[in-house]
């Protein structure tokens, strides 16, 4: 029996399923993370990111259902009239829930932002109450949505796929990027692209400066809201992305307007890596992993709570070994100050060591 | 406008603003997106007061939420930004249903104690957790009880699916608790229980403790300067740590409160009781100061009374409620640099100046108009003066008529 069930988990774990979720979660949490890395770097603790991906999301899926909805004008699925306008409804449908995804999050970013830089709120107050905003607008398109009839509202168009021939002959691969998503090659351009933006452009290095040093900035005459507004925008624009995908990229009626923290899980993913990019990408795959799991696992356990809880117990597992890490490095420096104090160690003598240790 | 001014102080003028945009809010959405506006508007803002039954609901609906204001007063007050009252709210009533559930053959004066004792144990559990990973570890205080909350209610929707459920309801929702085993009633006309009055004690015993007491004003301490308090002896760290158990206890509180008359199913799979949401916006609005706790929560309770009773008479999202509580608190962020007051003022003198420059602009226009009226009329007198009369034509005709 105990055999058979270990069979099935590891069946589960390695099929193609349990991958493809994987992707999927990574590709979006990865686009709330990189988010939360400029708003870090802006310098603002980007709470409200829960927000953003949500009203961008519920904008994203209820504008693409509505205007679908409005160009199929009732027909019924299978007849000539339907035939005749799916195609265009279909491609009209999902551009407009991204521009409508987009356009929705950035005001709630720029909300978000008007009331943190200008009005001086707190800003885990003031995320916390955007959050609940974004969950109580949600909720409202939700309940909108299922009032209306076939010719107000139908399901939604996802985000068109690419099929790759060539991979689709790869046996494992071939299941995984054989059709992918148009949210997958994105994705993986999106973390370079914000890198070379946040380490080798002017404005990447202003902002360090926005998240370090506020009074160079003020020196050097540069207004350091404004730079933060550009640095949020920026941020807004990829947590915005993250809910798209959320919304389009995945199976778009199984989307849900019921919480899960992936905004928090992001915000986890940068600050257990100290902000810093590839570190913070591993923790994202590592989340994306444990997340899987839940959906995955859920033939062989029937307790499904029990399994996403587990997203939660890793993720404060990640934060606790952070600031385990941190404790020592911070240890080790200390220990290193009082030798040189004391004379027994030297700046020279210690780089020799590393040198040593590095060949 | 002075008087205003001088009488009420600009904290009080933006709270008054911000409620009232918020009712404009509520007042334009119901307009916007309900056809039956009509019976909409009359069960949003009438129909919660329109009985001493719905006044009685609507203040039992505000109990827990006072709760969960007055432990979040208590942590924001430390500047210990946790929202684990959400979790510890759910986790204790998850328990104190089980608890009741099983309690069948029990008398009543060992099961309501105990099932209290259980609610204030598991808020103070929840509380002390993101408290002691920011206490030990340095994680960041909101950020862990944000996932604190996650991972209890996934705790809970498990409690709830396997050991509470009852599915002869037709969604997900735990047996009922017997009736026997609820809060006695103190004012039968209204269904208060005392529960509230518990409120309003740990309301005043909370104000007393955070403003006339040697350990409210260590919390207050902290809360303005960490290293201050540090430097003339006191343990921040602790204090910290004490304020957050407390929090969590009292949000428990509200918790076990709930399940014991309020809200005798245990019905949260999957997502936040709003009413948590709901008790974290109204310490916000008031400052965290417990004395005005019971004022907000009773206003924003009352937003949220109105949404459900909109929901049961024309199918309205009940999210309203939740959304206009949203607004009011950011409506408060965003008037706080200004004095209300002075800006109305402001603005009176703008509409002044805008009517004044309406009223000489009409006037001109008047002016022009007549003018050319005037002109006109002049004109028309003029060249009514040369046009020969009908009599001198005829005259002329006939004179023209002899020659010939």
């Amino acid at each position: 029996m105990q055999t058979e069930m270990l069979q099935s988990v590891v069946g589960s774990i390695f099929s193609n399923q349990y991958l493809s979720s994987v992707i999927f979660i990574g590709i979006y949490l990865m686009l709330l993370s990189l988010g939360v890395l400029v708003g870090r770097r802006a310098g603002i603790f980007f709470l409200a990111v829960e927000g953003v991906m949500s009203v961008s999301a519920t904008a994203g899926y209820y504008f693409d259902g509505f205007l679908r909805a409005k160009l199929l004008g009732g027909a019924q699925e299978g007849s000539a009239a339907y035939e005749a306008v799916v195609g265009k409804a279909n491609t009209l449908g999902w551009l407009g829930g991204v521009f409508a995804g987009l356009l929705a999050g950035l005001l709630f970013t720029l909300l978000f932002c008007a009331l943190l830089l200008y009005s001086r709120a707190n800003e885990l107050i003031l995320g916390f109450a955007m959050n609940t905003l974004a969950f109580a607008i949600s909720g409202f398109a939700f309940n909108l949505a299922d009032r209306a009839d076939s010719t107000s509202f139908v399901l939604p168009a996802p985000l068109p796929a690419i099929s790759v021939p060539t991979i689709q002959e790869i046996p494992v691969l071939g299941g995984l990027f054989g059709t992918m998503s148009w949210s997958l090659p994105f994705a993986i351009a999106a973390p370079f692209v914000v890198f070379y933006l946040l380490n080798k452009t002017d404005f990447g290095l202003r902002m360090r400066a926005a998240q370090e040093n506020h009074a160079a900035l003020i020196d050097a005459g540069i207004s350091v809201e404004k730079l933060q507004l550009k640095g949020m925008m920026f941020a807004g624009v990829l947590a915005s992305l993250g809910g798209i995908v959320i919304a389009l990229a995945g199976q778009v009626k199984d989307f849900t307007i019921m919480p899960r923290g992936e905004g928090y899980l992001a915000l986890v993913a940068v600050w257990a890596s100290a902000g810093r990019m590839g570190k913070s990408m591993l923790a994202v795959l590592l989340l994306a992993l444990v997340s899987a799991l839940s959906p995955a696992l859920a033939g062989v356990f029937n307790q499904t709570p029990l399994l996403q809880a587990l997203l939660y117990v890793a993720a404060l597992g990640g934060m606790l070994l952070h600031s385990y890490n941190e404790r020592n490095r911070h240890r080790a420096r200390l220990r290193f100050q009082r030798l040189l104090l004391s004379g027994e160690e030297t700046v020279e003598k210690r780089r020799l060591r590393w040198h040593k240790k590095k060949k | 406008m002075n008087k205003i001014k001088r009488k009420v102080p600009p904290g009080v003028q933006s709270r008054l603003a911000a409620g009232f945009l918020t009712l404009l809010f509520c007042l334009l959405c119901v307009v916007i997106f309900e056809p039956q506006k009509g019976r909409a508007l009359y069960s949003f803002f009438i129909e919660p007061f329109s009985s001493a039954s719905q006044i009685g609901g609507l203040i039992s609906m505000a109990t827990p939420a006072i709760f969960i204001a007055l432990g979040v007063s208590l942590m924001f007050q430390c500047r210990k930004y946790s929202f684990a009252s959400i979790g510890a709210f759910m986790l204790s009533s998850a328990l104190v249903t089980m608890f009741l559930l099983r309690g069948n053959e029990k008398p009543n004066w060992y099961l309501i104690p105990v099932a209290l004792l259980i609610g204030i144990l598991a808020g103070a559990l929840v509380g002390m957790l993101p408290a002691l990973l920011s206490y030990k570890s340095k994680i960041h205080v909101a950020l862990s009880s944000l996932l604190v909350n996650y991972l209890v209610l996934q705790l809970t929707s498990y409690l709830l699916i396997s050991h509470m459920q009852d599915f002869s309801q037709g969604e997900i929702t735990s047996f009922q608790i017997p009736q026997r085993m609820w809060l006695a009633e103190f004012w039968p006309a209204l269904g208060l229980r005392w529960g509230t009055l518990l409120a309003i004690v740990a309301t005043i015993v909370l104000y007393l403790l955070l403003y006339r007491g040697k350990t409210g004003y260590g919390i207050r301490m902290v809360g303005a300067s960490e290293a201050t308090a540090n430097y003339v002896g006191l343990s921040a760290g602790a204090i910290a740590l004490v304020s957050q158990l407390m929090g969590g206890a009292l949000a428990g509180l509200g918790g076990a409160i709930e399940m014991m008359g309020i809200q005798p199913r245990y019905q949260w799979n999957e997502t936040f009781p709003f009413i948590t949401l709901v008790g974290i916006l109204a310490a916000v609005l008031v400052d965290y100061n417990p004395i005005w706790v019971p004022v907000s929560t009773l206003f924003l309770s009352y937003l949220w009374k109105g949404a459900q009773l909109l929901y049961a008479d024309t199918d309205f999202p009940v999210y309203l409620g939740l959304a206009a509580a949203a607004v009011m608190v950011l409506v408060l962020f965003a008037l706080r640099q200004v004095v209300v007051a002075d800006e109305l003022r402001r603005f009176g003198r703008w509409v002044i100046r805008v009517a004044k420059a309406i009223g000489r602009g009409l006037q001109r226009l008047w002016r022009k108009l007549r003018a050319s009226l005037q002109g006109a009329r002049a004109e028309a007198r003029e060249t009514a003066a040369k046009k020969p009369s009908h009599a001198a034509k005829k005259e002329e005709q006939q004179q023209d008529g002899g020659v010939q």
